[in-house]
């Protein structure tokens, strides 16, 4: 069982957020779908595993992002934090760090953008996990 | 699908008495000592870290952000919550089924002591 059931963040623009998000989750090749509320979903519903959300706020005050937030979502690949990276950036999101080695103890391969919203996110890949690109 | 989540602190024995009691109930405990100023939750899918901003501002709360933890089942959604009332948490909707979850689960939501929204689900219904 995942840790997480799910993660949600905020957007002022839901059309420019689900073309941020669908480009970077179709890197990671997670699929998303749009509820009857309009909140934008992605992850397999069926697999009873952590999903991840992008609403406009209920309270309806504006979104903003933290200071100290930061969201990583898992990545199959050195390749594929590449694509991910590239896939923000070509969808109106900005960098935060490219990709690129890193070691916090374990070898690590990272990659950090902020959505369109300002959120901040990263995609990291463990190296030597199975389905590192040979 | 998540590697980790972070959560920004303003003052870390705060975060650490009321994450340390909510993070026991689902069954994760801090995995590094105190003088780190951070706290490290680690599971073997997922992890979850509370510490000051790296740019050293303030932490500062997202509006639409919320944070869902995994139950195991409702009696550990109930016990979560109660956890974060008595450890510096606000309530931010008590334990009940959520109509907008799938399978009607239960879930229970609180502020941490520095206003992030959090909430606790079993999915398992």
């Amino acid at each position: 069982m995942s840790m997480f059931t799910h993660v949600m963040v905020g957007t002022n623009d839901p059309d420019k957020a689900r073309a941020f998000y669908d480009a970077v989750f179709g890197a990671l090749g997670i699929p998303g779908m749009q509820a009857p509320n309009g909140a934008l979903w992605y992850g397999n519903p069926e697999a009873r595993e952590a999903m991840f959300a992008v609403v406009a706020p209920r309270d309806e005050q504006p979104a903003c992002h933290a200071n100290g937030g930061t969201i990583g979502f898992k990545a199959q690949s050195a390749a594929q934090v590449d694509a991910w990276y590239a896939a923000g950036m070509a969808n109106g999101g900005s960098d935060e760090g490219p990709p690129g080695p890193r070691d916090w103890g374990i070898p690590l391969y990272v990659a950090y953008l902020r959505d369109p919203d300002g959120n901040k996110l990263c995609a990291l890949f463990m190296t030597g996990e199975p389905g590192e690109a040979s | 699908m998540f590697t980790h989540v972070f959560l920004g602190s303003n003052d870390i024995e705060k975060s650490r008495k009321f994450y340390d009691a909510t993070m026991a109930v689902l069954g994760f405990h801090n995995v590094v000592p105190p003088e780190a100023g951070r706290l490290v939750y680690a599971g073997p899918h997922g992890t979850f870290i509370v510490a000051p901003p790296y740019n050293g501002e303030a932490a500062t709360v997202s509006n639409g952000h919320t944070l869902g933890f995994s139950a195991a089942d409702d009696a550990t959604v109930d016990a979560w919550h109660a956890a974060g009332l008595a450890a510096g948490g606000v309530d931010e909707g008590g334990p009940g089924p959520r109509s907008a979850a799938p399978n009607n689960a239960r879930g229970a939501y609180l502020r941490d002591p520095d206003g992030n929204k959090v909430c606790a689900f079993n999915m398992g219904h």
